[in-house]
């Protein structure tokens, strides 16, 4: 069951450059996460944070993101391919104007599941009652602090894959798998029936063969960030040096 | 209008005060508030601790603060004021009730660090004097704006032995400092407590923080009856993320004072002009609770602004929110010239320099004194202004 995936700000640095990233990321990854930039993002680091508001400071808004999506998924479509687009973002920016619209807009987008950072599998009821009944997928995280009761709990109510935050921590720290994180992999993927996913912290070829040692597939987001920021070029022969002779 | 009951039994056990509130964190930090409000119910039931705490408000922090009646500025407008000196207690503002408490709750966890934010530097410098105290490591979170503009406490927090970290992020004030502090919370969850300083945030804080700062208005309430037989018309506090506020009105919700939350006005009520979340804002979800918010159309936090650093956030407790809607709390503002003017005017009346924040309590009513004649009203002086002079001296000639 490998399912890898890659983050991307929305847009960011300039919309057809994330267009031609999501394009080239997508051939050797099975599915895009896209940020919808938050003007108070938590859980990321500096890195992430600052693409955020860089993105926010050009006039990056949901609308013109999801128009970049919805040209995505045409994309994907058309070569035939199923990979799968996430929006990943913060709770208000799906409560503020609506949970329903929201869901309705990112359907009408072609988007496939939604991952909210700030929304613990606590508070995820309306979001994901309402994302099932628009037959989106609704994510939710496992991490280090998750008892074995928790983990049972979330993976029963999984759909899609499951995210398992590596570390405490935000985006962009770095990854040492412990044996307390490989105790939690081991867990969800004796309970889960959908792919458990690890990210934060996963920066090069090393982290990704230790990921994929333990989970089922690994998310890359600050490395691609950063290495989009310095041209689209430096992006692509930076993902073809982590795929390069291995098939994850 | 709720009835007694209802009030005093929110939050519901999820942690909403009707629509409001909740925990929205990320899940790495579920599991240490579920520790915090376990770590709350013990403590709710220790009567050697409620002991020590109580022993702790009256000979460290000087508690009870005195109910002062202010004569000369009476005579001036009117109306039958009195302040409850929460600038008298030890630091300076009525930070310290909440941040004694959380101390013992953090002694009872085993943590070792303790982490803040803050916006006047009020809580970050009761933060720092508690950490002293205990023996806790201490860092305390600080936009670069704020550092500037309330210095006086930065070098306090600094000489209790806190590391002081400037939030250089975003509008680099009390907003940004929350989400430095989350994010370091996140990173050091096993060994560090989050001191939270108001009743904002996740569940249990809106419902800690409030409970600690009760004592406000049960002695006011107390000392108000002991003066004149009777119960006031109106109180009245500032509301920033609404700790002193909540923690005032409590006392007084079901009586039949009337109850006023002053928000910040600032320049006016236009975008980015001022921080009357509860006037202006929309419900929203930041920094954990889904509370009024200042946001703009595509659902992004809103700059702010106050000439005072306490109550310059976007947002404010879920608590207040859940007031506005029923109606229990009345919610007004007050701009930040009325502040300025009213922080002169009870210096030069009754000798006593408010903190800004307070200020806008105290401006509320000397604007609207056609309201308030004849009447008894409560204000709650939740600190002093010595914090302010800077601000307070680049618009007044000496
Ligand atoms: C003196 C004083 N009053 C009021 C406030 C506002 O906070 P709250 O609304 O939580 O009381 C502050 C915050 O720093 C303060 O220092």
């Amino acid at each position: 069951m490998r399912y890898n995936g890659f983050y991307l700000v929305g847009n960011y640095p300039d919309p057809s450059t994330f267009f031609e990233a999501a394009i080239a990321g997508l051939q050797y990854f099975d599915f895009i996460e896209v940020g919808l930039p938050f003007s108070d993002p938590v859980a990321d680091g500096p890195a992430l944070a600052y693409a955020s508001h860089r993105a926010l400071s050009a006039g990056v808004t949901t609308d013109t993101v999801l128009q970049s999506c919805k040209a995505l998924k045409e994309h994907i479509v058309k070569i035939g391919s199923s990979k799968k687009i996430y929006i990943m973002t913060y709770a208000n920016k799906v409560f503020h104007c609506g949970i329903e619209d929201s869901m309705q807009q990112f359907v009408a987008s072609g988007i496939d599941g939604i991952i909210l950072a700030d929304v613990p599998f606590v508070e995820s009821a309306p979001f994901a009652d309402c994302a099932k009944s628009y037959n989106l997928e609704y994510i939710h995280f496992i991490t280090p602090e998750s008892t074995h009761t928790q983990i049972q709990t979330i993976c029963s109510a999984a759909t899609g894959f499951i995210y398992t935050i590596s570390l405490r921590g935000t985006t962009g720290s770095s990854l040492t798998i412990t044996d307390e994180l490989k105790g939690i992999i081991t867990l969800s993927k004796k309970y889960a029936t959908v792919p458990v996913v690890m990210g934060f912290g996963i920066q090069n070829r090393q982290d990704i063969q230790q990921a994929l040692q333990y989970a089922d597939g690994f998310i890359m987001g600050t490395a691609l960030v950063k290495k989009l920021e310095h041209g689209v070029d430096a992006y692509k022969y930076f993902l073809n040096t982590l795929f390069e002779y291995i098939a994850f | 209008m709720q009835s007694k009951s209802a009030v005093m039994t929110y939050p519901d056990k999820n942690g909403y005060f009707g629509n409001y509130g909740g925990r929205f964190v990320p899940e790495t930090l579920i599991n240490a508030l579920q520790e915090l409000e376990e770590a709350y119910t013990h403590f709710l039931k220790d009567e050697s601790v409620h002991k020590e705490l109580n022993n702790l408000l009256q000979h460290y922090a000087g508690r009870p603060t005195p109910l002062y009646f202010a004569q000369r500025l009476s005579e001036k407008t009117g109306i039958h004021l009195y302040l409850k000196r929460e600038d008298l207690l030890h630091t300076g503002a009525h930070k310290l009730n909440n941040t004694l408490g959380q101390a013992l709750l953090t002694r009872f966890m085993g943590k070792k660090r303790i982490i803040a934010e803050t916006g006047a530097g009020q809580h970050g410098v009761a933060t720092a004097t508690v950490a002293a105290l205990f023996g806790l490591e201490c860092t305390i979170y600080m936009g670069a704006v704020d550092i500037e503009r309330q210095m006086p406490n930065v070098k306090r927090m600094k000489l209790l032995g806190a590391q002081v970290v400037p939030v250089t992020s975003g509008s680099q004030t009390l907003k940004d400092a929350i989400n430095e502090a989350l994010r370091d919370w996140v990173r050091n969850v096993q060994s560090t407590h989050y001191l939270l300083g108001s009743v904002s945030g996740p569940h249990p804080f809106p419902m800690i923080v409030r409970d600690f700062q009760k004592v406000i208005g049960n002695e006011a309430l107390q000392q108000f009856k002991t003066i004149s037989g009777s119960l006031p018309q109106y109180c009245v506090a500032c509301v920033g993320g609404g700790s002193n506020a909540a923690g005032f009105f409590h006392a007084f919700i079901d009586t039949e004072a009337r109850c006023i939350g002053v928000e910040a006005g600032g320049k006016g009520l236009f975008p980015g002009g001022h921080c009357a979340s509860l006037t202006s804002g929309r419900p929203g979800i930041l920094h954990g609770a889904l509370s009024y918010l200042l946001q703009d159309d595509d659902g992004q936090v809103m700059h702010v602004h106050s000439i005072s650093a306490g109550l310059d956030y976007p947002s404010v407790g879920p608590e207040h929110s859940f007031w506005k809607d029923n109606k229990t709390v009345e919610y007004a503002t007050c701009s930040d010239t009325q502040a300025l003017d009213a922080c002169i005017t009870l210096t030069r009346t009754e000798g006593i320099i408010p903190a800004l924040e307070s200020s806008h309590a105290l401006g509320y009513v000397l604007h609207n004194i056609k309201r308030f004649a004849d009447t008894s009203v409560i204000i709650n002086l939740s600190g002093r202004g010595d914090k302010d002079l800077d601000t307070i001296l680049k618009e007044v000639a000496l």
